[in-house]
């Protein structure tokens, strides 16, 4: 659970639970009595220190919360607590233990936080309000037992413990940096787009307090493979607000072979607000950018973060930022781009199917299985010496065809066989040329060509070859129901294998392992062809978010008729494809009713009555070679007036439950309870009849 | 006597918590007719205030906000003809009760899957083309090749 918490206002009557990472324990402490024994603890402020520990690397960024300013969050530099002395060493502005007695504390005076420095400030004449006042390795005498240590609450990985319960606010949160670098701002919380950043298996974590990221060297490796090149992709969405990414190869650009990431936070209407610096990650050359990033924590959300990284001997490692990288400007906008990002508690986000209850179980997860590609065949013919395929290029095919056809050739074959044609067994064109592939002397059966250039020709010794066909992101349009079916349609052109429809149901929120739904829209559609290059067959592999989801055959190739036998075979299979191909058109012409629908007809409606064209008929064999090759994805969506003042006329689908003062706005209400108002009976129908047919709240 | 709180509403009336021009209050006496109902009363009131510009009534009395008529009778003398107004009367009590709702415009209560048929579509849709990619440009399976099959070899 990523983020901080805020203490509720009446903290001081609250125990919390604190958990020492020295003995692995939580104990109980109430609030009070721990403010009470703070010396650092300022009375006149009305603000005070939260230690926030990020458990592995006993990392700890003291915060400061002001009660009297809207309990606004400020939160210091990087700290470093000991705890193998079981008290707290010290603090330091940068990284590393601080056992100088050099360390540095904080206070927040008249509204402001800062930063003292040197070991001589005075500890107990409670002028300075920041943590701490130990020091494991110096006179000091003042050592403060971890049972005691300035945490009124405590902040892991996973827990943060206030009165025995776990809290959290998601709320996007503005962090004035303690060393001078005003207006940095800090995210508690994004959605992110586990199947970009991640593998949907294994959560990116990051420890906020310390800005450790665990398996970063993975996280980054994922995101350089799963991001697509020049293609802006939507990773991160708070609630209103959402954040892109476009990751840019420099193959054969100086600087060669460089990634880069480009990210920009968009309002909600669209209006880019910020774009980070174009962001080189595996330029040695360039150590240290900053690189705005979105974590996965518990895989629904995630903190956005400013790290550093660095590429050391071929791994990526992240770096604690010294200085906030963007300007004081760029960062004002990141601001406008957060605080119009309301809430982003995933409780609070508009796509929320919500908890109501309308019967039946409570949706007992349906954990689903990893559909994985599995290999080619082994067995393939090739090399067994029955029959050899070469791939020769059209000079050797000239030579080939003088060998053939030489007199001499023919004696000789004819000692071994009546017809020809037994031992020219096809030639054909395909798509598609093998790398690497070994070379021989041409033979037909056993007889060796003696021709100069035909004695190194390419032949095959691998009959299946898996072809990427590259990838393409699904994004949602309206982030509605109008996104799924019947109002949006797709369908998929695979070169070779003709026009297919897809699920756009599935491609819109494709199940997560667990079973449940993701909160994020969309998907990445990858292709890959599985090639037989003996006979041409194809199977089109779709994955959906690395699962394989949809399978569609094909042929490919073109013959080239080497007898008349062999001619006459091709051109029957010719005819008859053709043949197959106008039933299809047929069938689909007459499965296409044309109905004239109302303009003002509801959306379902609307869409029942579009009528089905069929753009491509059918493709495969020798025809498919004169068809385009590239794959491509036709989606078809509609449109809707972007009304506007809705929170005063129609209000938007709800069907969730609550009391009448949690929803605002324009508000309808399948019923409601008000039995416990004083007023008459006919007041009560009135009521109920008027909260019935719309409010404004 | 009843004690009144004469107000300019500008809210919609189904809207729980009115809005009123500020300052333009003022407080009356006045008169039952006859009798009254307590949800929709008729009083009468006299002053040389034009009231016609006032549309909303509190009395304290009876806890109630009411929607307002007037009628200007003679001699300053005003007919208020009031229903009661049951959503802000009850506004607090009204806020803490349970609810389903069908439709709201409050973020975090709002379901954007939910189709319950109230949105209009247009006639036109958008078809849109994407091609898969490879390293930034369109995926195709690679170059043409010749393949020669013979036997033996």
């Amino acid at each position: 659970m990523a983020g901080f918490f805020v203490l509720p206002e009446n903290y001081k009557s609250n125990n919390v639970e604190l958990y020492d990472f020295g003995t692995q324990a939580i104990f109980t402490k109430s609030i009070s009595s721990i403010l009470a024994n703070l010396h650092f603890i300022n009375p006149n402020f009305n603000a005070f220190v939260i230690g926030v520990v990020a458990g592995k690397r006993q990392y700890i960024r003291p915060f400061v919360i002001d009660f009297s300013n809207d309990y606004q969050l400020h939160i210091c530099d990087e700290t470093y607590f000991n705890w193998s002395n079981n008290y707290i060493a010290g603090i330091q502005n940068y990284h590393g233990v601080d056992t100088s007695g050099s360390g540095r504390t904080y206070e927040y005076y008249n509204g402001t936080l800062r930063q003292t420095t040197g070991s001589s400030f005075n500890l107990s004449d409670r002028t300075v309000n920041g943590i701490n006042y130990a020091y494991a390795s110096s006179s000091k005498t003042e050592t403060t037992p971890i049972s005691e240590a300035p945490i009124v609450a405590v902040y892991t990985d996973e827990h943060v413990w206030v009165n025995g319960e776990e809290q959290s606010l998601y709320n996007w949160k503005p962090v004035p940096y303690l060393s001078g670098n005003d207006n940095q701002f800090y995210l508690s919380l994004s959605e992110i787009d586990e199947t970009i950043i991640g593998d949907g298996f294994t959560p990116v974590q990051i420890q906020d307090g310390s800005k450790f990221v665990l398996n970063e060297s993975s996280n980054i490796s994922r995101l350089l493979a799963n991001i697509p090149n020049n293609t802006e992709t939507v990773l991160a969405y708070s609630g209103n607000n959402y954040m892109t990414v476009t990751r840019r190869w420099s193959e054969g650009i100086a600087p060669y072979n460089n990634i880069f990431f480009t990210f920009k936070l968009y309002s909600d209407d669209g209006t880019l607000m910020y774009a980070t610096p174009e962001i080189g990650v595996s330029d040695p050359a360039v150590p240290r950018k900053y690189l705005s990033f979105i974590i996965d924590n518990d895989n629904e959300v995630g903190a956005f973060d400013i790290i550093t990284y660095n590429q050391n001997n071929g791994t990526y490692v992240y770096n604690n930022m010294p200085s906030p990288d963007p300007s004081a400007a760029d960062m004002y906008e990141i601001w406008l781009w957060l605080s119009g990002s309301g809430s982003g508690d995933p409780e609070d986000d508009p796509y929320n199917t919500g908890s109501t209850d309308n019967g039946g179980d409570a949706g007992n997860p349906r954990p689903q299985d990893h559909i994985s590609d599995t290999p080619a065949p082994t067995l393939s013919g090739l090399n067994l010496g029955v029959i050899t395929l070469y791939q020769p290029d059209d000079t050797e095919l000239l030579k080939i065809a003088d060998f053939l056809w030489s007199d001499d050739v023919l004696d000789n074959f004819k000692k071994y066989f009546n017809n020809f044609a037994d031992n020219i067994l096809a030639l054909y064109i395909l798509p598609f040329t093998p790398a690497n592939l070994p070379t021989k002397i041409f033979k037909v059966g056993k007889l060796a060509s003696d021709d100069s250039d035909l004695q190194a020709v390419k032949y095959c010794t691998q009959r299946f070859y898996d072809i990427d066909m590259g990838s393409v992101n699904i994004d949602r349009r309206w982030g509605s129901y109008l996104d799924y079916s019947p109002y949006t349609k797709i369908e998929v052109y695979l070169p070779y294998c003709g026009l297919h429809s897809l699920d756009i149901d599935e491609l819109m929120s494709p199940a997560k392992m667990n079973g449940t739904l993701p909160l994020e829209q969309g998907c990445t559609l990858s292709l890959i062809y599985r090639l037989d290059i003996l006979t041409g067959a194809i199977v089109a592999k779709i994955f959906v978010n690395d699962d394989i989801r949809y399978q569609f055959t094909g042929k490919v190739g073109s013959n080239i008729p080497l007898t008349g036998q062999t001619y006459s075979n091709w051109l029957g299979s010719i005819i008859t494809a053709g043949a197959s191909a106008a039933v299809t058109i047929a069938s689909g012409g007459m499965t296409a009713p044309l109905v004239a629908g109302s303009a003002a007809s509801v959306a379902g409606t609307v869409m029942a009555q579009k009528p089905t064209v069929e753009s491509i008929g059918n493709i495969s064999g020798d025809a498919s070679m004169l068809a385009t090759n590239i794959p491509y994805v036709r989606i078809s969506s509609p449109n809707k007036p972007l009304l506007e003042n809705q929170e005063v006329f129609t209000g938007y689908p709800s069907y969730k439950s609550g009391t009448v003062g949690s929803f605002s706005g324009y508000t309808e209400f399948i019923d409601v309870h008000v039995e416990g108002i004083s007023c008459t009976d006919e007041e009560r129908v009135e009521i109920i009849s008027i909260l019935r047919n719309g409010v404004i709240i | 006597m009843i004690n009144l709180k004469l107000r300019k509403c500008t809210s919609e009336a189904n809207r729980i918590t009115k809005a009123f021009i500020a300052n333009a209050d003022i407080m009356i006496q006045g008169n039952f007719k006859t009798s009254e109902n307590v949800l929709a009363p008729v009083i009468q009131v006299e002053s040389n205030t034009d009231l016609s510009e006032y549309n909303y009534a509190e009395i304290t009395e009876f806890g109630r906000s009411y929607f307002m008529q007037c009628r200007a009778d003679y001699n300053n003398i005003w007919t208020l003809t009031l229903k009661v107004d049951a959503l802000s009367s009850f506004a607090a009590g009204i806020k803490a009760s349970p609810a389903l709702a069908k439709r709201t415009a409050k973020t975090g209560m709002i379901n954007y899957y939910m189709n319950d048929g109230v949105f209009f579509t247009e006639q036109r849709e958008v078809v849109t083309y994407h091609t898969f990619k490879k390293n930034g440009t369109n995926a195709t399976m690679g170059t043409d090749a010749y393949y020669l099959l013979v036997a033996g070899g």
